[in-house]
């Protein structure tokens, strides 16, 4: 075993069971005593956080570059054979968009990123409905373009929870179309 | 109580995306960190981490081709790997359970789901360097021992030793 005693690592043998307790190098390398509670270095994250708030002046023109490159993906899906659809491109940008766009400042776009995530992971792509990806694209843009950015808006929570409830029922429908046929076999 | 320095700490960023490699870069120069290296795919990331060798690995879990946790598997193999103790820090779209536990039997450290905050990144990381879990090696696990919170006396036994095998796992 060529690492147990890699970086002062101690082993101990229970049968098949090998536990490797780690020499602390790291934590000897970069732990350091601190007043504050918790081992939080506040001022550590405060100054990341500063920086964060300096680099946001970019989050407009970025999140702009990653609905761009949603509408792009879908134009490319829905364009290629329906048999020969593959799906990964759009699936990544509407996860991409799913985890950045809160950070941008735009939540509700992400919800509405996350919820295509949801029905192009669950679908198998020959029975994904193209037009409730068009709907979701089309609300990323539109949540973009007009600049929503917090959920006072009533009409963007109408539609994350018409979008949410159209996806939950084409999985329901699915799911028991699928159960169908392994029945029928 | 402690901290982390991260100055003294070397990281490694794997993500497909730009923008995302750049927040976490700013966020880490932000806790001082001076040496911060990116890969922007699986292969390149396992390609970097031979060459720069980093204290901390966080990667995404989503990327064309070589993602992941098939990076994270590249980086646990015992026999091979130039540090197959690093810690690892996944950070993901993914909250569900399942992929929770996908990522923690392929060997990941933490997890940390997106939208990512400058606190989220600095508890993790203060977990993996100050608070390690002792690596676990069977037959078919290599890894961070996959139940969190595990005293040492658990050790004790073979009983106990095993019994972490068949799944419990306590905070993820």
């Amino acid at each position: 075993m060529a690492h147990e005693n890699f970086e002062g690592a101690v082993a101990q043998d229970f049968g098949d069971t090998r536990v490797i307790h780690l020499g602390g190098t790291l934590r000897a390398k970069a732990a350091v005593r601190s007043a504050d509670a918790g081992g939080v270095d506040e001022m550590s994250v405060a100054a990341a956080d500063a920086a964060m708030k300096d680099l946001s002046g970019d989050f407009q023109n970025w999140m702009g570059d990653e609905v761009n490159r949603l509408i792009a993906a879908y134009e490319v899906f829905r364009d290629s054979d329906p048999n020969h659809r593959d799906v990964s491109a759009l699936f990544r940008c509407a996860h991409d968009i799913r985890g950045q766009a809160a950070v941008f400042g735009y939540p509700i776009a992400s919800e509405i990123a996350g919820s295509l995530s949801k029905l192009l992971d669950k679908i198998e792509p020959d029975y994904l409905p193209l037009q409730l990806i068009n709907h979701h694209v089309d609300a990323v843009k539109a949540i973009y373009r007009n600049n929503i950015r917090d959920y006072a808006n009533p009409v963007a929570m109408q539609i994350i929870h018409n979008l949410r409830r159209a996806i939950d029922r084409v999985i329901e429908v699915r799911q028991k179309a699928m159960m169908a046929e392994l029945k029928f076999r | 109580m402690f901290r982390v320095d991260c100055s003294r700490l070397r990281f490694l960023v794997v993500d497909d995306n730009g923008y995302m490699r750049r927040i976490i870069r700013t966020l880490l120069h932000g806790f001082g960190t001076r040496e911060v290296f990116e890969a922007e795919d699986g292969a390149a990331g396992l390609e970097a981490f031979a060459t720069h060798l980093p204290d901390v690995v966080i990667t995404d879990w989503s990327m064309p081709v070589f993602d992941g946790i098939e990076l994270t598997r590249m980086i646990r193999q015992p026999d091979t790997s130039p540090n197959p103790f690093v810690p690892i820090i996944m950070i993901t779209g993914y909250a569900e359970r399942n992929r929770v536990f996908e990522a923690r039997d392929a060997g990941v450290s933490e997890m940390l789901v997106k939208p990512i905050s400058a606190k989220g990144l600095y508890q993790r990381i203060a977990k993996v360097v100050l608070n390690p879990r002792p690596f676990i090696r069977t037959e078919n696990y290599f890894g961070p021992d996959r139940r969190h919170l595990v005293k040492a006396d658990a050790y004790k036994s073979r009983g106990a030793a095993s019994s972490f095998l068949s799944g419990g796992f306590g905070n993820a």
